[in-house]
């Protein structure tokens, strides 16, 4: 089809759905064609004036944008994986990211409230089980920041499974049921176990300390055959800690059994012994205390105090969070 | 053989040429370059950020010129019909198909190797030693290389007997599957369900595991793998892509291309 209607040049192919209905096209004035790129420049000017002032509205949405909240909803870290093609450890890192993140804007805020710690760390650590700092540093503040002790105690338990060789984990688990939840016992079997697994006898000396505060006698037991064992291994300087502390560990042991058997004849008799042979003789004890510190047992019938002549009595060295406070 | 080493030289040349290729190179180039900074964001472990950045870059950039260029290399011989003066001369059909293959390798080859220098240059920069490159760096690329080969076999194996779109859908559906199979696969073992054990041992020899063929965890915590575990893990790679093109060969060498 071809023509010369509308202005068309002689040849161009027009659709016949523009030719119809006809209309008259009124050709632009001269004025109004002199006006146009102004309109257009002042439209574009309009549009971009637009979206500079809609931006400078939406500028608290983009600064959230990305932003964990609390209470936080995060995807499933195996879900995550499930969907990660062969990028898990990198998207593993950008959850890592977000969560070191998290930890800083979550100090700086006025009500703190670290709902989305502990799923942001079972996101990095599902996606990458091997991210033994990131069990480290969620465990510690989850406990120590956020006081979420029940989520630091899971993170770090799910760490030392996973990870089971890095001695921080169960150091940072004792030092939770240590500190903050009053469980001694466990404490020492997981600081014990962070030693053994770091080569750091020094902590030995902390893991007989916990013993100490447990005043149990398979803790006591414990934690002098791991004394012994950490002796063996153990520089010059540090041996002579380690043997000082297994004497006081063993002192401590003996009068723990003198304490419990003072009591188990009070709770009988109705009072105190007279002295310590008096236990022997009840059938009590099997023999009369010795003292592993080289000094003697001493035994105060007025007060009921028991305690070593070189030790003096068993008062274990006692922090923790509730008292700290 | 000449003829088909010939057809792979000519192809690695038509390759060089191509612009998507190098966007694409650019891409990760930027992004391995980019991770020395991403690095500085994160209290710690700073290594590990690098080289996961690094290596996933590398990968994923990869991957795309494997599917992309794949399929374009055969899929534009057939559409433009210029592959018919290659046919017409005494080069049997399987013989340009595998030529064409081999250039894609050889391309691939050349981006592994400038990801890894940059990745290597990344690492060097950071720690200030060379002592990465004796934990499983050249495993850990080694390896991508032949993942990055599967991927290129499955995109001449569609691209043999469909068009672009539907090769690069069904090539980028094959490499999807066999990423999320080699990490359900334990899952699967793992349940009671008798079938789900019958249907792991049919997904293990249809589907590819990329898992098998990805050895970034090595590079990232400084594990040592042995010689034997990387052979074993490129012999199954390269069987595996190699079986795949054999099939593409043989679709090819059946197809109508009148």
């Amino acid at each position: 089809m071809a023509g010369t209607a509308g202005g068309q040049p002689r040849g161009a192919r027009v659709s016949s759905a523009l030719l119809l209905p006809v209309t008259r096209v009124r050709m632009p004035s001269r004025n109004m064609r002199r006006l146009r790129p102004a309109l257009l420049l002042a439209a574009v000017a309009a549009l971009a004036g637009a979206a500079a002032a809609g931006r400078a509205a939406l500028e608290p949405a983009a600064s959230e944008s990305g932003r964990i909240r609390d209470p936080a909803w995060l995807p499933d870290g195996k879900l995550l994986r499930l969907v990660s093609l062969g990028q898990r450890l990198a998207l593993a890192d950008l959850y890592w990211l977000r969560l070191v993140q998290y930890v800083g804007e979550t100090l700086l805020a006025q009500q703190a409230r670290w709902d989305a710690l502990y799923p942001l760390a079972n996101i990095v650590t599902d996606l990458d089980p091997r991210h033994g700092y990131a069990y480290q540093v969620a465990g510690s503040n989850l406990s120590g920041l956020a006081h979420r002790y029940a989520e630091s105690d899971a993170i770090l338990q799910k760490g030392m499974r996973n990870v089971p060789d890095r001695w921080t984990l169960p150091f940072y688990y004792g030092f939770n049921k240590y500190f903050y939840e009053d469980d001694f016992a466990e404490a020492a079997v997981y600081v014990r176990r962070a030693a053994e697994l770091g080569k750091r006898p020094h902590l030995a000396l902390l893991a007989a300390n916990l013993s100490l505060l447990s005043d149990q006698g398979e803790e006591y037991r414990a934690a002098i055959g791991f004394l012994e064992e950490s002796i063996r291994q153990a520089d010059p300087d540090l041996r002579a800690q380690l043997e000082q502390r297994l004497v006081k560990v063993r002192t401590y042991e003996t009068l723990s059994e003198v304490e419990k058997a003072l009591a188990a004849f009070q709770a009988r008799e109705g009072r105190r012994p007279s002295r310590l042979r008096e236990l022997v003789e009840r059938g009590f004890l099997p023999a009369p205390p010795q003292d592993p510190s080289g000094g003697r047992i001493e035994y105060d019938p007025a007060t009921g105090e028991v305690k070593s002549s070189v030790v003096g009595p068993r008062a274990p060295v006692r922090m923790t969070h509730r008292e700290s406070r | 053989m000449t003829r088909t080493l010939a057809i792979a030289a000519n192809t690695l040349r038509e390759a060089l040429r191509e612009r998507l290729m190098y966007n694409l190179v650019v891409f990760a180039l930027v992004l391995i370059g980019g991770s020395l900074t991403i690095s500085q964001l994160t209290l710690g472990e700073q290594f590990r950020i690098i080289a996961n950045v690094a290596t996933g870059s590398a990968q994923l950039f990869g991957t795309l010129i494997a599917v992309f260029l794949g399929v374009a290399l055969l899929s534009r011989e057939i559409d433009r019909r210029t592959c018919y003066a290659v046919l017409a001369r005494p080069v049997s059909r399987a013989g340009f198909l595998v030529g064409k293959y081999l250039g894609l390798l050889a391309t691939l080859a050349l981006n592994v190797l400038v990801m890894a220098a940059a990745t290597a240059a990344m690492l060097l920069l950071y720690t200030g030693s060379a002592a990465f490159l004796a934990s499983g760096f050249f495993g850990a690329f080694g390896l991508m290389l032949v993942q990055l080969a599967v991927c290129g076999a499955f995109a001449v194996l569609f691209a043999s007997f469909t068009t672009s779109t539907l090769a690069t859908i069904f090539t980028i559906s094959a490499v999807v599957a066999g990423h999320v199979f080699s990490e359900v696969r334990a899952f699967w073992l793992q349940t009671p369900q008798v079938e789900m054990k019958s249907l792991v041992r049919v997904l293990d020899v249809l589907l590819p595991n990329m898992g098998l063929l990805d050895l970034k965890d090595a590079l990232t915590y400084g594990d040592p793998v042995t010689g034997a575990s990387i052979l074993a893990r490129a012999a199954y790679g390269v069987g595996y892509a190699g079986v795949v093109v054999a099939l593409a060969a043989f679709v090819f060498s059946k197809r109508d291309l009148r």
